[in-house]
């Protein structure tokens, strides 16, 4: 029996030795796949429209925005009905589509449940068709 | 022995386990009615001295804003206050006392803000505004809220109103 609990021991010390590197620069998903999830494209190149309803979105999700940068197309903020915190980027491709990135965690770990990112899009695009075509 | 074993075993899976954020960042249904009740429209075309005028109302409410984006319409304030009435805390200390434990009563809390104003279909600019705090309790432990308080909002836009028509009025 000790030598049982013994070997749990070892497999659980072992299991949480992650390294720094890790830590900085590891997910626990390939990139490609994480990207697939994190991002979604919206057949218009007006950025501004777009960051709009980002933030629409995120206040009708209960977020509180903390910083917006619009040059640089990223809004971050701290969700206070899902203790969270997300931060959106955006990028114009070929001057006619808009890829929207969306990454967020919980305390310390990262959201890496693809429904999450496919709620929150859902609700971006609900807000795009609403503002595009000014309906309230 | 066995038990303690998978009592430990139960413990550590527990602790390790998944937690589920399946329903993270779906719109509830009161989603409209909250955007309703932190929305107001403003008669004007001039987005810029609508940010201004409530820039300076988040001044005399005692907010020091954090971010400002006027691109995207887009102010962030927050505010450091204490947190509870006295009242309450005596009252907690007291029936700490009566119970013989230690009393928990809530000592600060930061209060943040979003407002965002956007174009609506009527020519002139809507202001959103949104409340949410974060309190501590003498433990030093934190909880997080959404302020939904109706009273809060209207006060608010009456505020802001009336800094539009003095702003715009120069005087």
């Amino acid at each position: 029996m000790k030598k049982i609990l013994l070997s749990i021991a070892i497999i659980l010390s072992l299991s949480a030795c992650a390294s720094t590197h890790q830590d900085v620069l590891g997910t626990s998903q390939s990139q490609v796949q994480m990207r697939n999830y994190q991002s979604r494209s919206f057949d218009t190149n007006d950025k501004a429209l777009v960051l709009r309803a980002v933030v629409s979105t995120m206040q009708d999700l209960g977020f509180i925005i903390d910083r917006a940068d619009e040059k640089l197309g990223t809004i971050s903020g701290t969700s206070y009905t899902h203790a969270s915190k997300m931060t959106v980027s955006i990028r114009v491709i070929n001057n006619k589509q808009i890829v929207v990135r969306a990454n967020a965690q919980v305390g310390l770990q990262a959201i890496e449940e693809p429904i999450a990112y496919q709620n929150f899009f859902n609700a971006l695009g609900q807000s795009l068709f609403l503002e595009a075509h000014e309906v309230e | 022995m066995k038990r303690i074993l998978i009592l430990f075993l139960l413990v550590v899976f527990m602790t390790s386990g998944c937690v589920s954020y399946k329903h993270y960042y779906k719109l509830d249904g009161q989603y409209l009615a909250r955007r309703q009740l932190e929305t107001r429209a403003y008669d004007t075309q001039d987005e810029e001295a609508l940010l201004v005028a409530s820039a300076q109302v988040l001044q005399d409410l005692g907010f020091t804003l954090d971010e400002s984006e006027i691109k995207l319409g887009l102010i962030t304030a927050n505010k450091d206050r204490e947190a509870g009435s006295a009242g309450q805390k005596v009252g907690m200390i007291l029936l700490a006392a009566f119970a013989g434990t230690q009393p928990v009563y809530d000592v600060r809390q930061k209060i943040y803000v979003t407002l965002v104003s956007t174009k609506n279909h009527n020519n002139g600019y809507n202001v959103r505004i949104e409340f949410a705090r974060v309190i501590w309790n003498n433990m030093n432990q934190a909880r997080i809220e959404k302020i939904q308080d109706e009273e809060i909002y209207k006060d608010f836009f009456d505020k802001l109103s009336q800094s539009v028509f003095l702003t715009a009025n120069n005087i």
